[in-house]
């Protein structure tokens, strides 16, 4: 099927072969190299799960999904990406919250590199002897990560944030997780998420699309596969407060870091009669422009020698909540944190800041099609978080209206709020132990 | 792609015209000798001239100005070559075929203005846009001190060739960053207009003569340089290696093996050494490095190893267990000993694919096209079609006689994990 991308001159191509597995083709022939990206929508949040029909839901422990990562390079005779470093090809992997993602990037051996993808993915490959080896590099990932105020302050926020919700654990899991895990738990997370059903295979780039078909489609056709099924994965009810409204930590920052979580439920939206991609559209239009490069309370912190850099805003969904992060460097954080608290109490935003802010996505839109790494990944997120490609993004930014956005900001409030400091260790409190002792 | 050279007296245009993106980028390029009393100036100077000029006052009017140019962007970076210093103003726009009449004009009027019509009055730079510069910069300095990795080869560069301009970090240290004055810092603005040299680089689907046109319009340097420029450090090998520890807060211990290389010709830095430095830990996953240390021994998640080629240094660092540090050791002394006698063909062909994919892949991006022609005009690198066939002729042999050129200068081990030592 033949999709046309509005507001540009280009198509996408979307197949769903026999076995259930759904590919993703974007031709570039401006472009001299091709990404190929194979996924399951298994990652960190999926602990709790069945097959439809079964009766009892499997438990796993944390990590599993970025663990099972690791091993799925490993094949009986090499591993693969010696096998494409043979191909003078690169190939990575990542797991995030909601999906494992296996990459290739390359400029020739198109179809030996694609249909390579597609076996070592579906050739699992592993004992109990591999998975206790792996564990000592994975340790050592997770000791790395615990080093990396990068990644200790978004999630030492989820942690206070989420009850139940599985966003608050790590996504490689805590050492003690991976100590934990058994081959048992790998063979149960490949036998339920890496079924063709739950994956799809995205390319971009520089490549014939119709022979990338076929060599999918004959390349699948050879393998046996059970009848597509259907996964259940079990959610808790997360409630709407947040854990934790404050948390002071001290580690290993040289100046202080402050993260800043909204917890808004999508409920709050539903009157507005707006799609999940236009609240989203707006979310991002009315934070920028509170919080972003070119906003008043950025100029204010910088100016004021309050914060170094800048604002970094991100956003994601939950089933039923959006969580906005707004993360920040600051000699001062109490000021900080008071100037912030202030604004988010009147977030806001003007017709021409709004128009603005419209001009500024749909060159974003037009300029992201040069990139194909960016390209992939934005039909990914499609995918997790709409269910299918967005063709038409292009007419929905051009039909966004000033007034609707007005009524999205009056929902977006600090009622749910959690926030994070890190801090410097209290060198005089150090020497004063040291003194006890 | 077509690239054409069109000199201007004071300054060159390169011109790279490729259908190959929708937007266009330009680069200005400022390099001179790093003088490393001055550097940390330097890179204070060009993140002042971006954070404010006389007609925007403030970074917030340079935003929305680049959000109404189409959401143009305008940054500058500073970094170090060896003995050189570059500092580059990036201009990244939408094709003016996109946009309206005057958009060229006006997008490439902007880092101009903010070059030529700085904040400044009575030869001193506006104080509140400089102050806040300067406390971004000084938390770069301490934000080093929060990365493990960075950290660990700092600090080892700083005990293996103390004095050397190879172990000067950029921003240098806090307190000359708090002596830069608002006057100290205009004399080091007229003084890098005057001295250095000045390259503009643009790549996209350009109209050549109007974009050389409209450069001209508004780039006004006017001093033609003809002084020598230095990228090549000399950094003398230590008679007797030193090892050398230190404490630190971190989960994880740091090993960093600083080497020097021994009088490499410019032919065995460009290719031999490059495939030698691949094959150890260059990178990939597919090193001897990366082989010993975690798939044979599950001892990290990284170890990767660097070369610096202008400094004549190769670096090699890792993250692990101080308990496997005695292990580490050893499986690094034997990968050495191994790049001088057990270099297999299959491990240089695979080096020798990487860096062929590595450019191909590169051709993809605006920057790293703009880095070949800027590196292949300052002669010290080749043309890309003539650096693959060189690549393609490396052979074994080659690697392990190069390996003999490499001398161990410091291992240096940043303790860490002490919470985790139960």
């Amino acid at each position: 099927m033949r999709i046309k991308i509005a507001g540009i001159e280009e198509e996408l191509i979307k197949e769903t072969l026999d076995n259930g597995l759904d590919v993703y083709l974007l031709p570039n022939e401006h472009v001299k190299n091709y990404y190929l990206t194979f996924n399951t929508k298994f990652g960190s949040l999926h602990t709790q799960f069945k097959k439809e029909s079964a009766s009892s839901y499997v438990k796993i422990p944390n990590g599993v999904a970025h663990f099972l990562e690791h091993l799925t390079f490993y094949m009986e005779n090499e591993d693969a990406s010696t096998h494409y470093a043979d191909m003078g090809a690169m190939s990575n992997a990542y797991t995030n919250f909601d999906v494992t993602c296996y990459e290739v990037f390359g400029y020739n051996h198109f179809k030996e590199n694609l249909e390579y993808l597609l076996d070592f993915v579906q050739t699992p490959f592993y004992n109990a002897k591999m998975v206790e080896a792996e564990k000592g590099i994975i340790t050592e990932e997770v000791r790395m990560y615990e080093d990396s105020p990068a990644m200790q302050l978004p999630f030492a926020l989820y942690r206070n944030l989420f009850e139940k919700d599985n966003h608050r654990f790590l996504i490689a899991g805590e050492v003690e997780d991976v100590k934990k895990t058994t081959l048992k738990d790998i063979e149960n997370a490949y036998k339920t998420f890496y079924h063709p059903s739950n994956m799809f295979v995205i390319i971009t780039g520089n490549f014939n699309a119709e022979e990338a078909l076929a060599i999918i489609t004959e390349n699948q056709a050879k393998k046996k596969f059970t009848s597509p099924f259907k996964i259940k994965k079990k959610e808790s009810k997360e409630p709407i407060k947040v854990v934790k409204e404050f948390e002071s930590i001290e580690t290993t920052v040289e100046i202080p870091k402050v993260n800043i979580g909204l917890k808004i439920p999508k409920a709050y939206f539903k009157a507005l009669g707006l799609s999940e991609v236009e609240t989203n559209l707006y979310i991002s239009f009315i934070m920028n422009t509170n919080f972003g490069i070119s906003s008043e309370v950025r100029d204010q912190l910088i100016s004021g020698n309050i914060m170094t850099e800048g604002i970094d805003f991100s956003k994601f969904m939950t089933k039923d909540y959006y969580i906005l992060e707004l993360a920040a460097e600051t000699p001062y954080p109490e000021r900080y944190i008071s100037i912030m608290k202030e604004k988010l109490k009147k977030v806001t935003i003007t017709k021409e800041e709004f128009s603005r802010k419209k001009k500024v996505a749909i060159s974003n839109f037009i300029l992201s099609f040069d990139n194909i790494e960016v390209m992939n990944e934005s039909i990914q997120m499609d995918i997790l978080y709409f269910g299918e490609f967005q063709n038409k993004i292009y007419d929905i930014y051009k039909n966004l209206q000033f007034d609707k956005c007005k009524e999205v900001a009056k929902k977006i409030n600090s009622k749910n709020m959690s926030i994070v400091v890190l801090r410097p260790f209290d060198k005089k409190n150090e020497k004063d132990e040291a003194k006890d002792e | 792609m077509v690239y054409k050279l069109h000199k201007n007296g004071s300054f060159n245009i390169h011109t790279i015209k490729t259908d190959r993106f929708k937007n266009i980028q330009m680069e200005i390029l400022f390099r001179n000798n790093l003088d490393e009393k001055n550097v940390h100036k330097r890179v204070v100077l060009f993140d002042t001239l971006m954070a404010s000029s006389k007609e925007y006052k403030t970074k917030r009017d340079i935003a929305l100005k680049l959000e109404d140019l189409y959401n143009a962007s305008c940054y500058a970076r500073t970094t170090k070559i060896g003995g050189e210093v570059v500092s580059s103003i990036t201009l990244d726009f939408l094709n003016p075929k996109y946009a309206e009449e005057e958009y060229l004009s006006e997008v490439i009027k902007l880092p101009f203005d903010l070059i030529f019509s700085p904040d400044v009055t009575n030869n001193e730079f506006a104080s509140i846009p400089l102050e806040s510069v300067k406390c971004q910069v000084i938390s770069d300095i301490k934000n080093t001190k929060e990365n493990p990795k960075k950290l660990s080869i700092q600090k080892a560069l700083e005990k293996a060739v103390p004095k050397s301009i190879s172990s000067i970090p950029l921003t240098g240290k806090e307190s000359d960053i708090l002596s830069i004055t608002p006057a100290n810092l205009f004399e080091e603005y007229t003084n890098i207009l005057k001295h250095d040299y000045i390259d503009i680089f643009v790549i996209g689907d350009i109209d050549v003569d109007k974009m050389i046109s409209e450069i001209v319009k508004y780039a006004a340097f006017n001093t033609i340089k003809t002084h020598e420029i230095e990228m090549n450090v000399l950094n003398a090998p230590r008679k007797k290696a030193q090892e050398i520890e230190e404490k630190s807060d971190f989960s994880q211990s740091q090993l960093v093996y600083i080497l020097n290389t021994l009088n490499l010709t410019e032919e065995e830095k460009r290719y031999p050494f490059i495939i030698y430095n691949l094959i150890l830990g260059g990178g990939s996953l597919e090193t001897k490095l990366y082989g010993h240390l975690r798939d044979e021994h599950s001892l990290c998640y990284n170890v990767l190893s660097l070369f610096q080629k202008y400094d004549n240094l190769e670096i090699i660092q890792t993250g692990i267990d101080y308990k496997n540090m005695n292990l580490a050791k050893k499986l690094i002394k034997e990968t050495l000993h191994e790049m001088e006698n057990s270099v297999t063909d299959d491990e240089v062909n695979r080096a020798i694919l990487a860096v062929i994919s590595a450019i191909n892949i590169s051709l993809d991006r605006p920057e790293k096209i703009i880095d070949q022609y800027f590196f292949e005009y300052l002669g010290s690198i080749e043309p890309m079609d003539v650096r693959i066939e060189k690549f393609k002729k490396v052979t074994k042999e080659e690697v392990m006689k190069i390996a003999k050129k490499v001398k161990l200068n410091t291992i240096y081990v940043l303790k860490g994990g002490e919470k985790h030592e139960n």
